[in-house]
């Protein structure tokens, strides 16, 4: 206990410990992985040279980590006002939907120029709508948004369903999807690179969070708001507004991710359009400590655990469902980490 | 379309009794969530908690050909959940939802990746048989009443002295009492020289020994089989029908059986999708009335006043 308690003063030995327990993730999976019949070194290893062995890895990593890390900005927004949006993944969804309806009824009858940013507004528009219902339901009734997100999300998913059966399906396939967007409404790839231009967006928008959070009166109130909302009712800061407004800017990141993936990397919808993005992120906001550039970090290092499990999965024979496994101990230890050595007040 | 088939009796008879059936992992998770949440608790990884109690039940259930060793393994593993959980909001006190949203994610994604590591992704999953249906001598034979109530399986009979049970426990035991203490004014508890720690601890292992009871009783009571997603949702849905319930046993079952007959109707009508009524809005029903529950509950008014805070002696 000597050695914790001296450590707290300390801000560096403080991080390493926190660092050090966090790491306990390793541990813990390599038991389960050596119950399965499998050296946990090869699997550790096969999963860091998949996530970084290539070139090509890495440029994969970008690619996965764009939407992961604007649906943790969004989410940063809300967590920091106490808001706990968990219908990221709907409101991503109803983003990217938005986003190849236009595509596909506009795409080559008007310019890129025209057609790429309606469609990212469009993206950021549906996806803000999603969350409107449980932001307003919280904000006039004190419903819990939990819960009502989380259910958008169910509803979302079978819309979905829906859509790319019906309205939207193409009908010279047999399976239910889209047709593939036009090229023209597709986003350009950065020096013929596999990264498109969404990652710079999505990097832009780190600074835009922050400069939100720290340099805005509205940063002000949300984080007044999160801290302690009675007190900041009283001093005149109008809190269902601000519940709204967090959800619905949240939901506009997510919504924005969407619009993102379809048109940086899928170029059309199927049901398979909701991978579990909008859950990742929930443990990137956490584990990033609701800070911009702590999510920019988390999303870089889940994205890259995500690529490498593909690598592992054919190097040991592991399922690559294994590395949210090791996500979720990552960011549970690391809060287990935070709380021990949190400073006594 | 026959539409008419969907008035004939039988039609009806079959559907409320699935209704019952459906209800009944949703409400033993709604029952240990009104327990944690009484003590002062929101544990919200009932999903994650229900996933990986799911999974347990039906890999002991496979390999032992027992399906009450199922069940028995979903109930421990919802007390290992429960354990982690009072540790990081107790022991910790790290913030309940951020430890709630992590054990969703900790134990959905061991259920996944342990099924498929284990059981594969094949065209037919493994199957056992789930627990058969044993009529009640007489009660059975009363029209519709004994085809829905009477002729289930002998766990769904268990629920209701489970129910019972706990709540008789919440309103008219010792334990009880500090049970609620605990959630409403937990200082006045330790004052009067109770461990508000271990009540805690004791209804969260408790609560969450139920939850992953309902996880289990699905894969292995009801189904049959493990799918990934099999929970989908139902976890989120208990935690609405606490406060639809207003933290009351009682009103839990109405709550659970409303959600029961809802995917009881969405399982049933799917078939009658059209190009008017896509399949797809059946399947979003049980959401939808879970939300429309929640409407009909004032939120505040009958929440435990501790819930969601963690208790230090030392700040008495």
């Amino acid at each position: 206990m000597g050695l914790i308690e001296k450590s707290r003063e300390n801000p560096i030995a403080r991080n390493v410990l926190i660092i050090l327990i966090t790491s306990l993730s390793l541990p813990i999976t390599g038991i389960i992985i050596l119950l399965l019949g499998v050296n946990p070194i090869q699997a550790f290893a096969s999963l860091l040279e998949g996530a970084f062995g290539t070139m090509r890895a890495i440029s994969e990593t970008a690619r996965l980590a764009t939407p992961l890390l604007l649906i943790g900005l969004g989410l940063v927004i809300a967590y920091r006002c106490q808001i706990w949006n968990i219908g990221a993944e709907g409101q991503y969804i109803a983003g990217g939907l938005g986003a190849i309806w236009i595509g596909l009824e506009w795409g080559g009858y008007i310019p890129s120029a025209v057609i790429i940013p309606v469609m990212l507004i469009m993206g950021v528009v549906c996806g803000a709508l999603w969350a409107l219902l449980p932001g307003l339901l919280k904000a006039r009734l004190g419903l819990s948004e939990i819960v009502v997100s989380l259910m958008m999300n169910f509803v979302a998913l079978f819309g979905l369903a829906y859509i790319v059966r019906i309205p939207l399906k193409n009908p010279e396939y047999y399976l239910p999807q889209t047709a593939q967007l036009d090229l023209s409404a597709r986003l350009p790839n950065l020096f013929g690179s596999r990264i498109h231009i969404g990652f710079l967006i999505a990097i832009a928008c780190v600074f835009l969070v922050q400069f939100i959070l720290w340099k805005t009166a509205f940063g002000y109130e949300l984080r007044a708001v999160g801290s302690n909302a009675s007190a900041a009712e009283g001093a005149g800061i109008k809190v269902e507004r601000s519940i709204v407004s967090v959800m619905l800017i949240s939901g506009a990141f997510a919504g924005l991710a969407g619009a993102i993936q379809i048109m940086g990397v899928y170029y059309f919808a199927a049901q398979g359009f909701a991978s579990g993005y909008g859950y990742t992120a929930v443990l990137i906001a956490i584990l990033g400590q609701l800070n911009p550039f702590g999510v920019l970090f988390a999303a870089f290092l889940f994205a890259a655990l995500v690529i490498g499990a593909d690598f592992m999965h054919r190097a040991v024979g592991l399922e690559q469902a294994l590395v949210h496994f090791i996500q979720a101990t990552i960011v549970m230890f690391f809060l287990i980490g935070s709380a021990i050595m949190r400073k006594k007040d | 379309m026959p539409w008419d088939l969907l008035l004939r009796e039988a039609f009806i008879v079959s559907l409320f009794a699935a209704a019952i059936r459906l209800a009944m992992p949703v409400l033993l998770a709604t029952l240990g969530e009104i327990i944690t949440e009484l003590s002062g608790v929101s544990n919200l990884g009932l999903e994650g908690i229900m996933t990986i109690g799911a999974f347990a039940g039906f890999a002991i259930a496979f390999v032992t050909g027992n399906t009450w060793w199922g069940l028995l393994a979903s109930a421990i593993t919802g007390c290992v959940m429960g354990l982690l959980m009072s540790y990081l909001s107790i022991s910790l006190k790290i913030d309940q939802f951020l430890a709630g949203l992590v054990l969703v994610l900790l134990g959905s994604s061991l259920g996944n990746f342990l099924y498929r590591q284990i059981f594969g992704l094949s065209g037919s999953p493994p199957r056992i048989d789930p627990l058969p249906a044993m009529p009640i001598p007489y009660l059975s034979d009363i029209p519709y009443i004994g085809e829905i109530f009477f002729s289930q399986s002998m766990f769904v009979y268990l629920i209701l002295p489970i129910a019972l049970i706990l709540w008789f426990t919440i309103n008219h035991t010792t334990w009880g009492l500090k049970l609620r203490a605990s959630g409403e004014v937990p200082s006045a508890l330790q004052s009067a020289g109770t461990n508000v720690s271990l009540i805690r601890y004791e209804a969260v292992i408790l609560g969450s020994a139920l939850v992953g009871l309902g996880g289990g009783f699905l894969t292995t009571g009801q189904l049959g089989l493990y799918i990934e997603g099999v929970i989908a949702g139902r976890g989120w849905v208990a935690l609405a029908l606490v406060i639809f319930s207003r933290w009351n046993p009682g009103l839990a079952i109405i709550g659970a059986v409303i959600f029961g007959t809802a995917d009881s109707i969405q399982f049933r009508l799917q078939a009658f999708g059209s190009e008017i009524i896509p399949y797809e809005i059946f399947l979003m029903l049980p959401y939808i009335i879970t939300i429309l529950a929640l409407l009909t509950a004032g939120q505040r008014l009958s929440q435990p006043t501790s819930l969601g805070q963690s208790f230090s002696k030392e700040e008495r």
